[in-house]
């Protein structure tokens, strides 16, 4: 039996962010990893990479080869963890190894969420969250000579896998339950860019359109249609599955540890066990503008909780300071930036924008403080001067609103507020 | 109207070397330089260029060479380039002939005619580098005899300004010159133990912490002129006149009056700010006597009272009128002194040399045996230390500088100053071009060039046998012309080389 | 640690800061060469903002807990043991979200790389390239506690 000082469960950005906290206090403290995939932590952002061929698994490392040695952190990878007592302060892996720990971090981020399509287990139909479901599209595609995919889902990871999929020959059909692409990531305006934009490259997009049923080819298991609601049947391949994800809470709601949709934690990261702590996607972490806690599944959030679960864990007490949801994404090189309420839930917000050739720009204020913003194209350069204001809450006269729609820079911020930015006062 | 002046200078870009980096652009304050993004090439409107140089200086690539323009009229010895100029600008305009900084004609300077003595074998020469050498030099009425009792001077002294240099800055009012550079001279005057003169502008509130340092100045305007800004000071300046511009006012056009000079010069914002010709309240020595004994009523007999005037032919008989009213020290501006705008025609035509009313007045006040109740300021044309060593030599205790104190900050003496857009920084009212002036860097050259002169100063002395800048002063035997005639070595009192 | 840091009050906006950093950062360190040769065109990693009689440089903060670090999905922007905040380009996918996450607008997009471009202190020098050139010490290389005179001098 093994004990370890800090324990964490999961191998992604969350932990990431969490050794590296706990290296800043304690050199010596035993740490270890349970990795369920047999990779070093990897970008998985950037997994759409490995489809094209772009990168390689071992160039989508998250950190240098020597990371997990330098962080003096045991890597027990591939193996799953089973089961957590937080009573006996016990996690039993899958192999029925038990890991004593001192504090344990859950860090096991999110999984595809299946609609009830029938057929969705079919071979041929895929997720794209991993290195392994990457791998296993990659081989289908070139064992099967696939040349047509369809896309369930015009989210995030839907597009990355249509956009990926097209640019190695495949006809691509993305299909989505909204009425529009990245309903979850864009505003209106900005998600008709993106139609444009995939349509103009081939894409043929069903909005507003259910996929019923993963239809098999004649006299075969593996997928060969996609039959709509709407009665389509679109005839394809293989298919992606990109409907969402969901918090992986599981181990902690059989530990009886508090799981609303994502684990419940507090300032401190630290879960409803004592001295278990989460972060990631799996954690819902306080939303400052939303002021609750809601799983905000990504990557910089995974991170800044991770970080905060990790100082904690090794005795520097650190509250979270909140984050927000925020996107960056780009399709066939135009990038497009959200942050915050850019979809203003209800009345008492005031919007402006600014558009030209290739630019959109959109701010939203309530009151005299910025709460959301929507960047396409050339718009987004520096928009993070924007999500400071956000963040900082800094309050913009007519006359800052109006500097700020036109330009993000350190001119457009209220005199007291530049100051501080130049003297790099957080 | 078409106008018929041609560009004075010509721009020569090395279009292999321009970057197209725009540094030239945003530097000219005349918009010479412009980028045309069609072409991808910068171009010049050579018209507008006034040769400040600026754009050469911080060209990175040293692509820019601004020359002055070669074209040419007619030869003519009468009819040349400036005065066909003068008259183009004058016939577009109607107006006056503005410039600025001193007369740039070819009348004789006097220091390049006299040379001074070294000591050989007979008497030894000084190394200033091992022996003590003094340029202290005190500001003052000097007492015809000192009651010595028991090693003490019994009874007070009138007042005296110790300068560790004979060497002050001279005045250039906030307006002329902008806040930086005023402030750079005086924190530069305060660190080297000298003087700066705020000139007639007024005085900045946050200047004043350099008053030990400060000259205030009381003009025809009165600007700021309060019972503080007299005494804060160290000593106070009463304006007559100006070498170059003698027996005319000044004028600072009302948009020129913004609220940090109107609050100085303690006006309304926005109107024009008149300096008359004359002071109202002056029209005789006696006249003048009174402002004198005024001001040191007002500072309480405690601040040397300064009088200064332009050199005019009689400048010999009006200093000794100043000295009997009372003036502590008389100040003459020769006809090289500069200005930040005056008629061109003025500044070029009108009062003498320095050399020779300093030599006339020193000689004057000697022979009515007042020399010693006042000190002898000299301003105009001063370009480095060897004028200066030459006009103690011939009887000033001190000289005011101000081409070279801007020069040393930049300015490469286009005489645009009037303009108000020098794009040095230093007579600009735009406060984006003040900021061209880091006080900082200014003050250090400031004291540089201070620093040198007074070295250079030393060893001059040093090779001359003298260990002390007091015993140099009106000691013209030290001095020799060479290349004048009879009359202008009599009136400088020294002889010619060889005898 | 050691930042660059502009006094507003003695900037002039000449740009040569930008001129020098983009020199600094080009193969040939030729000013003729940087600008007009190579290809593609190096990058400056600071900006000058100017409006009226304001101005300043400005370039990344190298905050000691960086934003831009902490949001990359990559890893390719690291926070090096001396502190320096710096873009590993072969790592770098161009997602911008290191863009949408700093606040001071520090990182820009080098378009024909498709990766992030932001200030490194110039590795080597023993002061930045844009400080060494400023021609009116506009710029400073100082630590954060010797700050206090900076805006006393005026
Ligand atoms: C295709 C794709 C594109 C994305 N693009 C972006 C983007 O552009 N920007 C952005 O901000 N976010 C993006 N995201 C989201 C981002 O990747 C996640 O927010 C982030 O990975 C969350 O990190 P995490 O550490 O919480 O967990 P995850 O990265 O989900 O990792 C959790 C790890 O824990 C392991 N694990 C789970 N359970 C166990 C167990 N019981 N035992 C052992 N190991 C276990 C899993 O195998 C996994 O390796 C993207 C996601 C995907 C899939």
């Amino acid at each position: 039996m093994a004990f370890y000082d800090y324990l964490i469960v999961g191998n992604s950005v969350a932990a990431v962010g969490a050794v590296e906290a706990i290296r800043e206090v304690d050199r010596s403290g035993s740490l270890a990893i349970v990795g369920e995939e047999p990779h070093p932590a990897y970008s998985r952002p950037a997994i759409s990479y490995l489809l094209t061929g772009e990168k390689t698994p071992e160039q989508l490392a998250y950190r240098d080869p020597d990371f997990y040695r330098r962080m003096a952190v045991e890597l027990l990878a591939p193996r799953r963890a089973a089961a957590v007592d937080p009573a006996r302060r016990r996690v039993t892996l899958e192999d029925g190894a038990c890991l004593d720990y001192g504090k344990l971090l859950l860090a096991t981020g999110g999984r595809r969420v299946t609609p009830p399509i029938a057929g969705a287990d079919r071979p041929g139909v895929f997720g794209f969250i991993s290195i392994a479901d990457v791998a296993a599209l990659k081989e289908h595609i070139e064992r099967h000579q696939a040349r047509r995919a369809v896309v369930v889902g015009g989210g995030l990871i839907g597009l990355q896998a249509a956009e990926a999929l097209l640019r190695i020959g495949l006809t691509v059909t993305v299909v989505e339950l909204m009425d529009r692409l990245l309903a979850l990531n864009l505003d209106r305006r900005a998600s008709a860019t993106v139609e444009e934009l995939f349509r103009s490259h081939g894409v043929e997009l069903f909005l507003g359109a259910a996929a019923k049923e993963f239809r098999p080819r004649p006299g075969e298991e593996r997928v060969g249609a996609v039959a709509l609601a709407g009665g389509e049947e679109l005839p394809c391949d293989l298919v992606v599955l990109a409907a969402g994800v969901a918090p992986r809470a599981e181990l902690a709601r059989e530990a009886g540890i508090r799981v609303v949709k994502g684990i419940a934690v507090d300032q401190h990261l630290a879960t409803s066990a004592p001295d278990v702590y989460a972060a990631g996607d799996v954690a819902e972490a306080y939303d400052f503008l939303e002021e609750r806690a809601r799983p905000i599944p990504i990557w910089p959030n995974a991170y800044h909780e991770g970080r905060t679960a990790g100082l904690n864990m090794a005795g520097r007490e650190r509250s979270y300071r909140g984050e927000t949801a925020m996107n960056a994404l780009h399709f066939f090189g135009t990038p497009a930036i959200s942050v915050g309420q850019y979809d203003p839930p209800q009345e008492g917000y005031e919007v402006r924008e600014l558009a030209g050739e290739g630019f959109y720009r959109r701010l939203v204020f309530k009151g005299e403080v910025l709460v959301g913003l929507v960047c396409v194209g050339d718009a987004v350069d520096r928009c993070g001067v924007a999500t400071g204001c956000i963040r900082d809450r800094i309050p913009l006269s007519e006359e800052f609103k109006e500097k700020l729609l036109a330009d993000f820079r350190f001119l457009s911020l209220p005199e007291e507020w530049r100051r501080r930015r130049i003297r790099g006062e957080a | 109207m078409k106008s018929y002046v041609l560009p004075e200078f010509w721009v020569d870009r090395d279009d292999y070397r321009c970057i197209r980096c725009g540094v030239c652009v945003n530097q000219c304050s005349y918009d010479t330089h412009y980028y045309d993004p069609e072409d991808d090439v910068v171009r010049a409107r050579e018209e507008r260029c006034t040769g400040c140089q600026r754009c050469a200086v911080f060209c990175p690539t040293n692509a820019l060479t601004i020359r002055t323009h070669p074209y040419e009229y007619r030869p003519n010895a009468n009819w040349r380039k400036e005065n066909i100029r003068d008259l183009n600008r004058q016939a577009d305009t109607g107006g006056v002939v503005l410039t600025g900084m001193g007369n740039d004609k070819p009348l004789r300077i006097y220091w390049d005619h006299l040379v001074l003595n070294a000591s050989q074998v007979t008497n030894p020469s000084i190394d200033p580098l091992r022996e003590p050498m003094e340029l202290d030099t005190f500001l003052g009425a000097k007492p015809d005899q000192v009651d010595v009792t028991c090693g003490r001077v019994q009874g007070s002294l009138p007042p005296q300004i110790h300068l560790s240099t004979p060497i002050m800055f001279s005045a250039m009012s906030y307006g002329a010159v902008s806040y930086q550079a005023q402030l750079s001279m005086m924190r530069a005057a305060g660190e080297y133990g000298t003087l700066a003169n705020t000139g007639e502008g007024g005085w900045r509130r946050e200047l004043r912490v350099y008053g030990a340092s400060t000259i205030v100045q009381v003009a025809s305007g009165r600007f700021g002129v309060d019972r503080s800004y007299l005494n804060e000071a160290a000593m106070v300046e009463i304006k007559i006149g100006q070498g170059a511009k003698p027996g005319i006012g000044g004028h600072l056009p009302g948009e020129k009056v913004t609220p940090p000079v109107a609050e100085t010069r303690m006006i309304p914002v926005g109107t024009d700010a008149l300096s008359p010709a004359p002071q109202h309240d002056i029209y005789s020595i006696e006249d003048l006597s009174m402002l004198i004994y005024a001001l040191k009523e007002a500072t309480h007999y405690e601040k040397p009272v300064a009088v200064k005037i332009s050199a005019v032919h009689n400048a010999a008989a009006i200093a000794s009128g100043i000295v009997r009213a009372g003036a502590d020290v008389v100040v003459l501006d020769g006809i090289r002194g500069g200005t930040g705008a005056a008629p061109k025609i003025i500044r070029d035509n009108v009062g003498i040399p320095i050399e020779l009313a300093l030599a006339a007045v020193d000689q004057r006040l000697r022979e009515e045996g007042i020399r010693s109740r006042a000190s002898v300021v000299v301003a105009g044309g001063f370009r480095n230390s060897g004028d200066v060593i030459k006009a103690i030599a011939l009887g000033a205790d001190a000289v005011y500088i101000g081409t070279p104190a801007l020069v040393a900050i930049g300015c490469t003496v286009c005489q645009k100053c009037y303009t108000g857009k020098c794009p040095w920084g230093i007579t600009a009212a735009d406060p984006r071009l003040g900021k061209r002036i880091n006080p900082d860097i200014a003050t250090q050259r400031l004291v540089n060039l201070l620093r040198g002169w007074s070295f250079e100063i030393k060893e001059m002395l040093g090779g001359m046998g003298i260990n002390a800048i007091e015993s140099l002063r009106g000691n013209r035997l030290h001095l020799r012309g060479v290349g004048l005639a009879e009359w202008e070595l009599e009136v400088l009192g020294v002889k010619g080389a060889g005898r | 640690m050691k930042r660059v840091y502009a006094r507003e009050e003695v900037c002039m906006a000449c740009t040569l800061c930008e001129v020098h950093c983009l020199v600094q950062h080009s193969r040939s360190r030729d000013l003729v060469k940087a600008f007009k040769r190579e290809r593609p065109r190096p990058l400056k990693r600071l900006r000058v903002e100017e409006r009226g009689p304001l101005s300043f440089a400005f370039q990344c903060r190298h905050c000691p807990e960086p934003d831009c670090v902490y949001a990359c999905v990559t890893g390719a922007l690291t926070k090096g043991e001396d502190g320096v905040v710096l873009v590993q380009e072969d790592k770098c996918i161009g997602c911008w979200t290191c863009i949408m996450a700093c606040p001071y607008g520090s990182i820009e997009r080098d378009l024909a790389q498709g990766v992030a471009s932001k200030c490194d202190l110039c590795p080597g020098e023993e002061i930045p390239a844009c400080v060494k050139n400023c021609p009116n010490d506009a710029l400073v290389f100082a630590e954060e506690g010797e700050l206090a005179w900076l805006s006393t001098t005026t």
